[in-house]
């Protein structure tokens, strides 16, 4: 559904930021870019978006792939607008209005009762809750995220990635997760592209049994080889 | 809290109240240097009608030039948040406009405009006085949207009216709001120094009152036309203050 080849970025006047970058992407598959700061990974995401032109090579969505979610490290919402007009923004940016789909986005993310509250009274986790409601009301068949759930802490991390993983199995979207956590890009993903200085410096299949609880997940031996080869990855080696 | 937020000064002044009289009456000190309190409230209530009409008068002045000052400072604003290069060009006049004393433009304002029509000049100068803030602060809220909810009205192929009304100008609100309260008190106090500029020449406002009565020694009446342009100063920023808790309120519920 998402087809990225020979992609290369650069500002004018200045070296170039990311280099023959190739991977792709299936439906309901999560695709990790993870690596230190500035590594061009979240470049690679907003070029994935659109919101910049890439400098060389090619980036092909599906057919039909055109609707995209993006969600922020930040929840970026708008605070003077309620929890369902924030959420309803995609729709409401096309001059549509559905109710029912912003209801149900709210549903999934646990936040059903709080359609009408103003986002300075939710909660970080909440907040972030909201974001992915907004991202997904719009039935989005490629979920790009930019360290989502960097700023949370931990066992709020935890449930989000499980909620990550819940809802990708049922809406069947791609999902491109960008983060700098290899104990979540491990747990998260079926593969993880581990960046180094603009390029793709090797992939990682953690290859985890789903029909574990999670916790089971993180303790089992394919969690901790998939980190150990990320760390390997990140440190160097090939 | 707020009973203590309302009590705490009402407490003080009282104080100041009684302090002010009993030292005028202990020290004996001529009323044509400090009348008591008592003596100004008796000007201000022997003289209310007269001095009603000239607060009054001060007060359209203020609020007329608040109300340009709101219009330019917007639109204004507007055109540099829509053009780096027009912003770079008139930025400097708008600095000038704000650096240069007030009193010493005043006199010409009043040549050009005001010797037919002196209500029109005393405007402008409140204007001068009251339209800066209302800019910069606009011109910074427009530069304050989040980057994020920018890219995210990008990637839903928001058009550049959609982006304006649903993401700029709600960010730029409180922006606007914080500066009504400073420009408020700026324009009363235009208001007043272009009333002192253009002295007898037509201006009805309180601080021509306050003028004729130091002319006249009337120096109780002095003090309770300052009373009221305090006053009126206090209930305009007050005014403006409950107008930004109502409109941004609501975000908090």
């Amino acid at each position: 559904m998402l087809s990225v080849s020979g992609l290369g970025f650069s500002y004018p006047g200045s070296g170039p930021v990311l280099n023959h970058i190739e991977f792709s992407l299936k439906a309901g598959e999560v695709v990790s870019l993870l690596g230190p700061s500035g590594c061009g990974k979240s470049t690679v995401l907003r070029l994935v978006a659109g919101l910049m032109t890439p400098s060389s090579g090619q980036i092909v969505r599906e057919e039909g792939g055109d609707h995209i979610g993006f969600v922020f490290q930040e929840a970026a919402l708008m605070p003077w607008a309620t929890v369902a007009d924030n959420v309803s923004l995609p729709l409401s940016l096309a001059h549509k209005k559905d109710a029912a789909a912003v209801a149900s986005a709210l549903e999934a993310v646990g936040l059903a009762d709080f359609a009408s509250r103003y986002p300075e009274t939710l909660s970080g986790g909440q907040r972030m809750r909201v974001s992915l409601a907004r991202a997904l009301v719009a039935a989005p068949t490629l979920m790009l995220m930019d360290e989502p759930f960097a700023a949370l802490d931990e066992i709020l991390r935890f449930q989000m990635n499980q909620l990550l993983l819940d809802l990708t199995a049922s809406k069947g979207w791609g999902c491109l997760f960008v983060t700098h956590s290899l104990f979540e890009a491990a747990y998260l993903s079926d593969r993880v592209l581990v960046m180094r200085e603009g390029r793709i410096a090797g992939e990682v299949t953690p290859g985890l049994d789903r029909s574990l609880s999670p916790t089971a997940q993180r303790a089992s031996v394919p969690f901790m080889k998939a980190v150990e080869r990320i760390g390997t990855l990140l440190e160097g080696g090939a | 809290m707020k009973v203590k937020a309302i009590f705490l000064p009402l407490l003080a002044l009282s104080l100041l109240l009684v302090g002010w009289h009993f030292a005028v009456v202990w020290t004996g000190v001529s009323k044509f240097v400090l009348p008591g309190p008592i003596a100004v409230l008796h000007a201000l209530l022997s003289d209310w009608a007269g001095l009603m009409t000239a607060a009054l008068a001060t007060l359209k002045v203020t609020l007329m030039a608040l109300f340009f000052a709101v219009l330019s400072g917007v639109l204004l604003a507007l055109m540099f948040s829509l053009s780096r290069t027009f912003e770079m060009t008139v930025y400097p006049f708008a600095v000038v406009l704000q650096v240069t004393p007030i009193v010493s433009v005043a006199p010409l304002v009043l040549i050009w405009v005001g010797i037919d029509h002196v209500e029109r000049a005393l405007v402008i100068i409140a204007w001068l006085a009251a339209f800066f803030p209302i800019l910069t602060n606009m011109s910074a809220g427009l530069r304050a949207t989040d980057r994020n909810l920018h890219d995210l009205f990008r990637l839903y192929r928001a058009t550049p009216w959609q982006r304006f009304w649903r993401l700029s100008w709600p960010t730029a609100m409180p922006y606007l709001l914080a500066s009504l309260k400073v420009s408020g008190g700026l324009a009363l106090i235009g208001a007043v120094v272009a009333e002192f500029v253009a002295g007898s020449g037509g201006a009805t406002g309180l601080a021509w009152r306050i003028l004729e009565a130091g002319n006249r020694l009337q120096v109780e009446k002095m003090f309770a036309g300052l009373v009221l342009l305090s006053l009126m100063g206090v209930m305009i920023f007050y005014g403006f203050a409950l107008v930004e808790w109502l409109v941004l309120k609501r975000r908090m519920r």
